[in-house]
């Protein structure tokens, strides 16, 4: 039933493929008819509208740490061999510290990826593009899939950032896809034990990584140098936090630009007028980002927060210990937030973006992603391969539970316009 | 009105000072800086604003003590 108490039909089904193709109609009905809904597949209330999103990611009773779902129907992976010790280092992460240890392991981390720091990154960031796009061309094909493009950019910038060397790369990133499916609970056991082996690889990896930068006689000085150095001397960090710290950034940086990217090349596209004028005036380019990030939001249900006590949010009561889930992807199509939410606009001024999040969890790698779209977008779709078209449709993920990924996008590039002269 | 700056939260984001450079300022070391003590009534709405867009909610807005 409906507020009016008429009674509706509506099928949720976000593990359908026509959800994953087009989930607006569904966020559309949600935000219209249940702006909060009670998923009852997974007793997690869901949350559509833009405002009760802010609401969300800023309340004070709800925690990210997925200890205080008192209904979590896993657990599991804690149970599978090997998996103990993780314990300390998923119990010192950023969604499970206390607010003044959370402060404090975050600003060690936050200092190297503001806007300024990152402005710094973009010549990097720049190499690291274009060398993927020399490798994506290199057999010839006429048409190619953007995501063998998008795929390795993040990883390699971050693993830059770190120092990580290159033979440890693939093991990060496969570290990173486990980390990203250990979120969604109700696994089965065979992809726990999967899951399980990813994180004990990851440990090692870790172990590794830091044992080699500590007995390096000349350190760069980077990031790992100064989060190693304020655990070992100033004593701001504790090892375990040091090892969570470290696997949080490698392995969120790795993985969600490279959907966001995606997502942002097959917009374009889409919208061939749209990229023209970005193509003939690249001061769009920040707001077309955002606007890609807005219009087709690559997150489904995987942004999760459990209630600390019993309250009401948007009027309808949330018992302690239960599980709210905000759904990006409806939030930025809300016509109470954006005029015209449907319409793909690259002008629209102060978007304020909620992609990142809000508040004390705001993505710590927002401003890195947001330069490394930029900068792909600019090199591909501007200055390489201007005429490039969708040689089909896309391929979408629809059995992966928290987004939409692109597995293919096939594009026929077009002419190679030549790298741009420094 | 006066504004608070959270300088725990602040990570230098810079959402604020594209909004109102009447009265915030980043340093070239990442630091906030409040240039007026008390906000005009006429760049209250851009306060507003700002405090709204900080990516880290950083940033309040207090009635100024009488």
């Amino acid at each position: 039933m409906n507020h009016k108490g008429t009674i509706v039909h509506f099928d949720f089904d976000p593990d359908s493929e026509s959800f994953a193709y087009d989930p607006y109609p569904a966020y559309a009905w949600l935000r219209t008819n249940a702006p909060v809904y009670h998923w009852e597949k997974r007793d997690t209330l869901l949350l559509s509208r833009l405002e009760d999103l802010r609401t969300f990611l800023t309340h004070e009773q709800l925690s990210t740490d997925i200890a205080d779902w008192e209904h979590h129907p896993g657990g599991q992976l804690f149970e599978q061999p090997g998996f103990e010790a993780w314990g300390s280092i998923i119990a010192t992460s950023l969604f499970q510290l206390p607010p003044a240890d959370h402060a404090r392991v975050r600003k060690l981390a936050s200092v190297a990826l503001t806007p300024r720091a990152v402005r710094a990154m973009e010549g990097a960031v720049r190499a690291t593009v274009e060398r993927t796009l020399d490798d994506l061309i290199a057999n010839g094909d006429e048409v190619v899939n953007i995501r063998d493009f998008t795929e390795t950019i993040p990883l390699t910038v971050i693993c830059d950032l770190f120092g990580v060397p290159s033979q440890m790369r693939a093991g990060f990133r496969e570290f990173g896809l486990a980390a990203i499916r250990s979120v969604q609970p109700n696994l089965d056991p065979a992809v726990l034990s999967e899951i399980a082996n990813g994180f004990t690889q990851g440990k090692v990896l870790l172990e590794q990584l830091i044992e080699a930068r500590r007995t390096d006689p000349n350190p760069p000085a980077d990031l790992l140098t100064r989060l190693i150095e304020a655990r070992d001397e100033a004593h701001r960090l504790s090892t375990a936090e040091l090892m969570s710290l470290i696997f949080a950034l490698i392995t969120a940086g790795s993985d969600t630009t490279v959907h966001g990217t995606c997502y942002a090349v097959f917009t374009l596209l889409r919208h061939p007028q749209a990229l023209a004028e970005l193509q003939a005036d690249r001061s769009l380019l920040r707001s077309t980002i955002e606007e890609t990030l807005r219009w087709d939001s690559f997150g489904k249900i995987g942004l999760f927060r459990y209630a600390l006590s019993d309250f009401e949010l948007a009027g309808v009561p949330v018992r302690k210990g239960q599980a709210v889930s905000g759904l990006m992807g409806a939030a930025l199509r809300d016509p109470n937030g954006y005029a015209d939410p449907d319409r793909f606009d690259i002008h629209r001024e102060n978007v304020a973006n909620l992609t990142f999040g809000l508040g004390r969890h705001f993505c710590l790698g927002a401003n890195l992603a947001r330069t490394e779209m930029m900068k792909a977008i600019e090199i591909l779709l501007i200055e390489r391969f201007p005429h490039a078209t969708l040689a089909g449709e896309p391929v979408i993920d629809h059995h992966n539970p928290i987004m939409r990924p692109i597995d293919n996008l096939p594009v026929r590039l077009g002419a190679d316009q030549g790298k741009a002269k420094a | 009105m006066r504004l608070i700056i959270d300088v725990i939260a602040c990570e230098a984001n810079g959402a604020c000072t594209r909004i109102l450079p009447e009265a915030l300022e980043l340093d070239d070391e990442d630091q906030l800086h409040l240039r007026l003590a008390v906000i005009p009534p006429e760049l209250e709405d851009k306060a507003e604003r700002a405090v709204r867009v900080c990516p880290r909610q950083a940033l309040r807005l207090e009635p100024s003590k009488p």
